[in-house]
């Protein structure tokens, strides 16, 4: 799309200006004057939400506009509460949503209207608004409601009443909230929280029995501010199951409480000892409420006798990080032996978030646990514990029961706690315990372990977890020759192939041209002179990298690989090789392999080929491999195995 | 120690009466010898820097953009051929520029960078390991205050994976801004403010990360980019300063360093910065790779030298071209502890 013209704007001059004047006003209450108070964002979307001829989109936004006390939606609002087309429903929220919003002691004149109107449903909104005048002045359009011919008006304008009266409502209170249909119970129970005296507490309580509509019982109880109604809130609650979606309503409605308040009926919960206080207590703790203090009351209140939900409830509320679980340390431990496997991982867990408490002290007899669940989590728990804490040089020790378990899933994570936690010491005696993983025909297990091995091992011992497992592990190297991206370099015998000499050297040539960007035409090639050198692979899967022992940028280059064994015998073997991105194998000068992978821009190309049957003659055979790379991994690996796919060690 | 030993040097020289810091004891250092050509061109550089209304009255030098950078380059520049803050020919030129550069950190507690510019943590690790070399020569105690704070910066910005980016909160990182706060780092210490040696670890740790495997160059971050010469000049030394000398990543990345083609030696991508990181790393290596290399790295920047004011263009303007032209020259010279081995 093209920018307007400067003349294609003034053109359109007449259509814009009304909309830039919208604009420009609400950006201005946007960026309204220094000092004045901010704005809640989304104010200007819901400013024109009035405006939608959808009205629940309409009614969202005076809810959210009169929550926030936003005194610019006021002229708005008041049109709505005038507009005879628009349902009633709608005036009448906007006469609460006005009445809100102005917090004075103003009677609006559409209050006074809607309360004299015919329609019961302005009536009824004159009612709720009446309770939001300031002082008292709402008190006569609230009493005479009380006596409207509609109950529902009736109970509104004794909310409205009780809101302004106080404990002065509850005689009429008294007599108006006697023997109510079940609908009717929420509307009344507001008035009762309102009054909040004991007479009608109690009956709120009672009302609160026998209604089943809960979530209109916690609405109308969640807009008293009074703090004895939280109680019945509370009551309410142990009255919930957690699955149902008003506890998490009742736990919103008692959000609006501050700290102190929550804290002290909490504290009178707890002290009540029951079961279901003490599963509640905790739960308000845990999502709502974290204090230390309250984690002492759940402590001293809960008894041997305990459900195992509340058991489980009050521990995840004491093991939360914010509640200082270093102070309930010995709580958790008592129950690393709980018959319940579900509490021995939550105290696990627990014991996880406390900062002084030594782990690898801890569960030290967790981790053998003939539960599994129990012995992973004690494992991953290690896994998370500073490294400082973990037994040096007897790691392998400590980890013996779970590195030999007959449960794969336990094994492994053993496995990897090993790796993760152990150092060079350990290595000798994990390779003394584990080693015959390696020789193994597990393929799972002995890649498992040789991968904690490979975490742990000095420099010189990757090659012999390497070799355990059947891998030619020590090579001779020569690279590199310069290669391209058809292979034209691999195709062709190179000298080496012709007869190799380590003391030889070759001259050779390399391109700078790196991750496989092709190098300019004309370009050329630089020459080097390049000789054989050692090299053990530098993986305990058997890798042998070619990047980090020649010369670099290793991009389309080609390589040697030449290894020297003994067999002690003519032997029939199978021999499996693979590598990136291609190679050509000779065993004893005959040619037994060559692959080539197809190639992928920076990706690995992996070649491979599996189980040659080659034969080997008693004393010295010689493998050698030609290996090409065009970019990204560089890499050859060959492994000899017998008919079982049992490594053959040769030397 | 280096330190001692650089202070001392220096005192000597001014003892012995020999107070033209252009002609220093020795233009050969152990390897690499300053021809002539390079010290007149050292010299006119310098003169080019110091000519009336190039410094500002504020002491800066360079645009407006990277001011903090191309000052700090420009008083290491000075510094590099023995010239001490506040004696001699440019003593208050340099003096001038310390000042802008404290004043700097005072404005932005410690910060030396330059707010909303990209390079902001740049111009702070170049301005830290400005002021460090400053404060070798000069013992003006207010440098050692703004240089506690910086450090104290670049300490809070260290981010999880051991390395910096942009800004000075630790957020993300590249391999460039890390090894830049690396020098600073390791500049700083050498000056005495202490440094953890977990964050030099963890620091060398992050610039490990961004090696390639395949040809043993660096890349831009862990996660990704094509490894280059420039990269890779800075990662090799900054894994030097981070005592990694001998380790076989170092090593990998200075074959790479090697065998990167003369052809394209004169034109490489951000030619004074990997140049720069390139020929320290060389000396550091060892007197056969620097030997190999010196000659041939000075001859190039000897003959970019604009002949009619001794500048040298660079992509951050003359200051920049100059001072680090300069800056790379004159490693020889050793006066500067970062040209310490």
């Amino acid at each position: 799309m093209n920018p307007l013209s400067t003349f294609q704007i003034i053109q359109k001059i007449p259509t814009v200006l009304p909309q830039a004047a919208t604009i420009l006003s609400l950006i201005f209450l946007q960026f309204s004057a220094p000092g004045a108070p901010v704005r809640p964002s989304g104010t200007i979307g819901y400013l024109q939400q009035l405006n939608e001829e959808d009205w629940i989109l309409k009614a969202e936004a005076l809810h959210y506009l009169s929550e926030n006390k936003v005194p610019e939606a006021l002229e708005s609002i008041l049109k709505i509460t005038k507009d005879e087309k628009e349902r009633s429903w709608i005036r009448s929220r906007a006469l609460v949503a006005y009445c809100k919003i102005q917090n004075s002691q103003d009677i609006p004149q559409t209050l006074s209207t809607f309360a004299s109107s015919s329609d019961p449903v302005l009536r009824e909104g004159a009612a709720e608004s009446a309770g939001l005048i300031n002082g008292n002045k709402g008190v006569d359009i609230s009493l005479k409601l009380t006596a409207d011919k509609i109950k529902s008006v009736q109970l509104r304008a004794l909310a409205s009443y009780s809101r302004i009266m106080g404990e002065k409502a509850w005689p009429l209170a008294q007599e108006m909230t006697e023997s109510l249909a079940e609908e009717l119970i929420p509307l009344a129970v507001e008035s009762l929280a309102l009054i909040g005296n004991q007479e009608a507490l109690e009956r709120l309580k009672e009302l609160t029995k026998s209604s089943t509509n809960k979530r209109a019982l916690i609405e109308s109880l969640s807009r008293s501010t009074n703090p004895k109604v939280l109680p019945v809130l509370l009551n309410l609650l142990e009255n919930t199951s957690t699955d149902d979606a008003n506890f998490a309503y009742v736990i919103s409605a008692l959000s609006k409480n501050n700290n102190e308040i929550l804290s002290s009926s909490l504290k009178d919960l707890i002290r009540t000892g029951r079961d279901s206080a003490l599963f509640v207590a905790a739960r308000i703790i845990t999502i709502l409420f974290q204090d230390p203090d309250l984690g002492k009351e759940l402590l001293s209140a809960l008894t041997t006798t305990s459900a195992p939900e509340t058991l489980e409830a009050v521990m995840i509320a004491l093991g939360s990080k914010e509640m200082n679980p270093d102070s309930n340390t010995e709580f958790f431990i008592t129950h690393l032996k709980n018959e319940t496997p579900e509490i021995k991982i939550l105290s696990i867990r627990c014991l996880s978030h406390c900062k002084e408490a030594n782990l690898y002290t801890l569960l030290k007899e967790t981790i053998k646990d003939d539960e599994s669940g129990v012995s992973i989590a004690a494992i991953n728990a290690l896994m998370e514990a500073p490294l400082e804490d973990a037994p040096t040089g007897t790691l392998v020790s400590y980890l013996e029961d779970v590195l030999v378990s007959t449960d794969n899933v336990i094994r492994k994570a053993a496995f990897e706690l090993l790796g993760h936690a152990g150092n060079a010491d350990d290595f000798e005696p994990a390779l003394a315990m584990l080693g015959e993983a390696l020789s193994g025909t597990d393929t799972v297990r002995r890649e498992a372990v040789a991968e904690a091995l490979g975490s742990i091992a000095p420099d010189n011992g990757i090659a012999n977890v390497a070799r355990r497992q059947g891998y030619v592990s020590n090579w001779m190297v020569l690279g590199t020759f310069l290669n391209d991206k058809e292979h034209k370099a691999f195709a062709n015998e190179l000298e080496p192939e012709k007869g190799i000499d380590f003391e030889k050297t070759y001259p050779s040539t390399y391109v700078w041209a790196l991750q496989g960007n092709q190098r300019r035409d004309g370009e050329k090639p630089i020459e080097r002179e390049i000789g054989w050198s050692e090299a053990s692979v530098n993986k305990t899967n058997g890798m042998l990298m070619m990047g980090p022992l020649l010369p670099p940028p290793g991009t389309f280059s080609i390589a040697y690989a030449v290894s020297d064994f003994n067999s002690e015998k003519d032997q029939d073997l199978f021999l499996s090789l693979d590598g990136d991105d291609a190679f050509k194998v000779w065993l004893n000068g005959e040619k037994i392999s060559e692959q080539v992978a197809p190639y992928l821009h920076r990706q690995s190309c992996i070649a491979s080929q599996g189980n040659i049957k080659i034969k080997l003659k008693k004393g010295k055979n010689r493998i050698l491999v030609k290996s090409a790379n065009i970019e990204h991994e560089w890499w050859v690996r060959a492994r000899i195995t017998d008919a079982n796919n049992k490594p053959v060690e040769l030397f | 120690m280096k330190l001692i030993t650089i202070t001392f040097t220096i005192i000597s020289v001014l003892a012995l009466g020999n107070i033209n810091a252009q002609d220093p004891p020795s233009q050969s250092v152990g390897v690499a010898r300053l021809t002539p050509e390079v010290r007149t061109a050292i010299t006119k550089g310098l003169e080019y820097l110091s000519k009336e209304g190039s410094q500002r009255a504020d002491g800066s030098w360079g645009g407006d953009q990277n001011r903090v950078a191309e000052t700090s380059l420009t008083l290491m520049a000075f510094m590099l051929q023995g010239h001490v803050p506040g004696r001699g020919q440019y003593g208050r030129k340099m003096e001038n520029a310390i000042e802008f550069l404290i004043n700097k950190g005072k404005e932005r507690r410690g910060y030396l960078g330059t707010p909303r510019n990209h390079a902001g943590m740049y111009e702070h690790g170049l301005a830290v390991l400005a002021l460090s070399e400053a404060w070798g020569q000069s013992k003006n105690p207010r440098i050692k205050s703004a240089l506690t704070r910086a450090v104290d910066v670049i300490l809070r910005a260290q981010n999880k994976e051991g390395g910096w980016r942009y800004s000075p909160e630790p957020r993300d990182a590249d391999l460039s801004m890390t090894v830049m706060q690396i020098v600073a780092l390791n500049s700083a210490s050498e000056a005495g403010i202490a440094v953890p040696q977990t964050t030099i670890d963890k620091a060398a740790e992050y610039v490990l990360s961004c090696q390639d495997q395949g040809s043993g160059g660096f890349k831009y971050t862990a996660g990704g980019g094509e490894p280059n010469f420039a990269r890779t000049a800075a990662g090799v030394m900054s894994l030097i300063m981070c005592g990694q000398r001998d380790l076989k990543a170092t090593q990998r990345g200075i074959a790479f360093l090697k065998a990167f083609p003369e052809s394209k030696f004169k034109s490489t991508n951000h030619f004074h910065y990997a140049h720069y990181y390139a020929v320290q790393s060389m000396y550091q290596s060892g007197d056969a790779d620097f030997r190999a290399w010196y000659p041939k790295i000075s001859t190039e920047i000897v003959g970019k030298q604009n002949k009619n004011d001794g500048s040298w263009s660079g992509s951050y303007g003359q200051a920049y071209g100059t001072s680090l032209s300069i800056l790379i020259l004159g490693v020889p010279y050793r006066y500067l502890p970062i040209y310490q081995r």
